[in-house]
């Protein structure tokens, strides 16, 4: 049973990576348009056997935050993620004044979940399992990598600098895919010199 | 029909539970539950023992019973291009995706069972439950292209056909918290707006201008709020007055 359900998602995969990569290389005919010199785009985020999450899991002193992303609440501490960097965690015990506790490292994270001390935090393709019980101490304890073929996830649409009314681009730029740097696993926006790659919207 | 009244009665129970907590000042609720708290915006979230996590169209499910050793049960396809968020109700998770309200009941939480969609334009965001409404917030600016920017009720008294309530126009909502009939939602550049849902009619009673609201987290009297430029935290005792308290800047 386990089988056929595995090769069906596998079948289902396949079927989505292609209908991706066709929609990737369709963004590419199209050579009469002018390509601008410089474009806020996206690059991807590759993943590959090279990289282990579980050795970039580590604490450090409470830090600046750069750009926020999903919040969590646990026991009397405010969790805020910075996108892609890790979570920085506050002593919200008085909601007037929280207090810097630490910041903890997490590759490619953007949401977490607390339960019994235990965090469960996703990095690149897969769940971390952080015990957060003394948070002066905080031990990585298993990088456990999702049960499933991957997909390459589809482009933001819009940047996120809020300046959306109206500003709306026709083409999304992004750097195309070289798969020899592994698989990927999302999309960072940044500034990109002549882009080859790009999707209408 | 048993389901329903369960619903019922444990919606009750919260509502008397708030009005507890209510009494205190600008306190947490839940110090002592062993799990914690997200936003709307989440693809991870606990329902019991089981953490459910969102992946692209893929729904992956651990059993935490051991929270140290958590194990992956099952893995299944949402059948939809982009799942942007989960929200956790009674027996049932709630998606907000590409095209609209996905439902799927977890009376087995290992399996969950596809109930129903309710499909709107091509536009997402997230959705908040309480009692038999669903509330979803579609905005441009999200990975789904242009859409509109409005605030949805929706009737789930019958889950297997989820039903269009009523609509109210918006600037750019994202996150959104519910509590007691007192829907906080997150407008863009237009703020916090506090409305008060009551009969499915919604009415804004407060808003907090000067921020750019992305999710929101009610917790106790006191709501969390991501923006922009910050977190800010407010004391919701009374919902029509909210009483700064801090901000993390960043």
């Amino acid at each position: 049973m386990n089988s056929h359900l595995n090769k069906w998602f596998g079948f289902l995969n396949n079927y989505i990576l292609l209908f991706f990569v066709v929609s990737i290389i369709s963004c590419n005919d199209n050579g009469y348009d002018s390509v601008p010199d410089a474009v806020e785009g996206y690059v991807p985020i590759y993943f590959n056997e090279n990289i282990n999450p579980l050795d970039s899991v580590y604490r450090t002193s409470s830090r600046q935050i750069r750009e926020n992303g999903n919040i969590y609440l646990y026991k009397q501490y405010l969790f805020i993620n910075e996108k892609a960097v890790g979570v920085h965690v506050f002593d919200n015990s008085n909601p007037s004044t929280p207090v810097p506790v630490c910041f903890i490292n997490i590759p490619n994270n953007y949401d977490i979940s607390i339960k019994n001390g235990i965090m469960y935090a996703n990095s690149y393709i897969g769940l971390l399992v952080i015990d957060i019980n003394d948070l002066n101490n905080i031990k990585p304890l298993d990088y456990m990598k999702y049960h499933i073929n991957h997909v390459v996830p589809p482009l933001p649409a819009v940047r996120n600098n809020w300046n959306w009314s109206g500003n709306v681009s026709e083409k999304i730029y992004f750097e195309c895919i070289d798969n020899s740097k592994g698989i990927v696993v999302g999309w960072q926006a940044k500034i990109i010199y002549k882009p080859k790659c790009y999707k209408k919207i | 029909m048993k389901n329903l009244i369960l619903i019922l009665v444990s919606v009750f129970f919260m509502i008397s539970c708030q009005k507890e907590s209510s009494v205190s000042n600008a306190s947490s609720d839940f110090t002592t539950s062993n799990t914690g708290k997200n936003g709307s915006m989440a693809k991870y979230t606990f329902s019991g023992n089981y953490l459910y996590v969102v992946e692209g169209v893929f729904l992956h499910i651990y059993d935490a019973s051991n929270a140290q050793k958590p194990v992956q049960v099952n893995t299944i396809n949402l059948n939809n291009p982009a799942v942007e968020t989960i929200f956790p109700y009674g027996e049932n998770l709630f998606f907000g995706t590409q095209n609209g309200l996905l439902i799927y009941t977890i009376k087995n939480p290992e399996v969950p069972e596809y109930v129903s969609t309710y499909t709107h334009v091509v536009s997402c965001d997230p959705v908040v439950v309480e009692g038999t409404t669903a509330y979803v917030t579609l905005s441009t600016g999200t990975a789904c292209g242009r859409g509109i920017n409005q605030l949805e009720l929706i009737d789930i008294s019958n889950l297997s056909n989820p039903r269009i309530i009523r609509t109210f126009p918006l600037n750019n909502p994202k996150g959104m918290a519910i509590d007691n009939g007192v829907l906080y939602v997150c407008d863009g550049n237009q703020g916090l707006k506090v409305f008060n849902v009551k009969n499915n009619n919604p009415v804004i009673i407060n808003t907090i201008e000067g921020i750019q609201a992305i999710d929101v987290i009610k917790n106790g009297n006191v709501l969390t709020v991501t923006a922009i430029n910050g977190i800010f935290q407010y004391d919701c005792t009374n919902p029509a007055n909210l009483i700064f308290l801090s901000k993390i800047s960043n």
